[in-house]
């Protein structure tokens, strides 16, 4: 699986397979905080993902 | 795959459950309904909308458009390096594809230095000094319209009841609203998102395939709001609806409340003739003081 951070600008490859919930919390970042995008469409926190799919985390954090 | 609560299709939007067509709808007609039920402004107003670029502006003046409202912008520049450019191009963006007039001011121009030039010094809370520069200038080149609406949501007004009460300000505590009190030095500050949570108004933005740049305030990780908000958004997490009742039980408390009768009396600025509390208005102040510390460094 491919998840490119927007906020970061970073790239992370993982063999994961579960919810878009579960695969938050492995990796630590909160689903109030971000949208979650596969091949540019939005995804709600109960959507299965799998390996083979390219996701993008949007920050919900305003600019400031 | 949870449904949309309205129609069969997928949902896209878990709080509330809504497929894409019915989350702008519900999007819309909560700013409709926000402007209506506290009498933000009528279609007769002239709206000055406080844009910086990022998506809560830009889903402000997207809306009020689609709304038919009579809105131009106002842009600020701090001088953040790295930070302010990318939303600036976002906006010039945005603009020119709705043709929407956006008059330009800077720190530098109106106070003589930049943000980032002021904070080098380290003797400055940055929060402190921006807000402050900000409000002054939005003040100021309001002053033909009717009304200020400015992009602060849900999660910035909750933070902001929590802020004020762990702080004990009460005077900032008891003046926060969805709308000032419009007087003759102030023009009147609305603010039509806030019942709106940034997570929506960011889902708005990509519906409408807004451009936005995503970076961060470098000053913002700084501040107590920061600490506050990760702390909300953890308990809206596990208890949804928490930001919500925060501004909720806040604004009811608020409807019960007088207004005190020892405000200070607004005066004229000796020096830039704006509104201040005291002879000299607080932007004047702290511009005096930047300067007085860049010139012994």
């Amino acid at each position: 699986m491919k998840i490119f951070i927007e906020r970061t600008k970073e790239t992370k490859q993982l063999d994961f397979n579960g919810t878009v919930q579960e695969l938050l919390d492995t990796l630590g970042i909160l689903y109030e905080d971000v949208l979650v995008l596969r091949d540019g469409s939005l995804i709600t926190e109960d959507e299965e993902v799998s390996s083979t799919d390219s996701l993008t985390l949007l920050s919900v954090i305003s600019g400031g | 795959m949870a449904h949309c609560l309205s129609c069969e299709k997928k949902a896209i939007s878990s709080h509330p459950q809504l497929c894409a067509d019915h989350f702008d709808e519900f999007f819309v007609q909560k700013v409709k309904d926000t402007i209506e039920s506290y009498n933000l402004f009528s279609h007769q107003d002239r709206i000055c909308v406080a844009v910086s670029g990022g998506k809560d502006s830009l889903a402000l003046l997207d809306v009020l458009v689609r709304l038919k409202y009579n809105v131009e912008g106002l842009f600020i520049h701090e001088g953040i390096s790295n930070y302010r450019e990318a939303s600036e191009e976002d906006l010039d963006i945005f603009i020119k594809e709705r043709n929407i007039p956006v008059r330009k001011v800077t720190f530098l121009d109106e106070a003589g230095f930049t943000l980032d030039a002021a904070m080098e010094t380290k003797k400055f809370h940055s929060c402190t000094l921006c807000g402050t520069l900000r409000r002054y200038l939005l003040n100021k080149y309001a002053q033909e319209y009717d009304v200020i609406a400015t992009g602060h949501n849900l999660d910035d007004e909750s933070q902001t009841v929590l802020i004020n009460l762990a702080r004990g300000n009460t005077n900032l505590f008891l003046r926060q609203g969805v709308s000032t009190h419009a007087n003759e030095h102030f023009v009147r500050k609305v603010k039509p998102f806030s019942f709106l949570t940034e997570k929506q108004i960011l889902t708005y933005i990509v519906l409408r395939k807004v451009r936005v740049d995503f970076a961060e305030c470098p000053y913002a990780r700084l501040s107590y709001r920061a600490q506050v908000r990760d702390l909300l958004n953890k308990y809206e997490q596990d208890h949804p609806g928490t930001k919500e009742n925060v501004l909720q039980s806040y604004l009811a408390f608020h409807s019960t409340v007088e207004r005190p009768e020892d405000e200070p009396e607004i005066q004229t600025c000796e020096q830039c003739g704006q509104a201040a509390g005291e002879k000299v208005c607080k932007a004047c102040q702290l511009i005096k003081q930047v300067h007085n510390v860049m010139i012994q460094e």
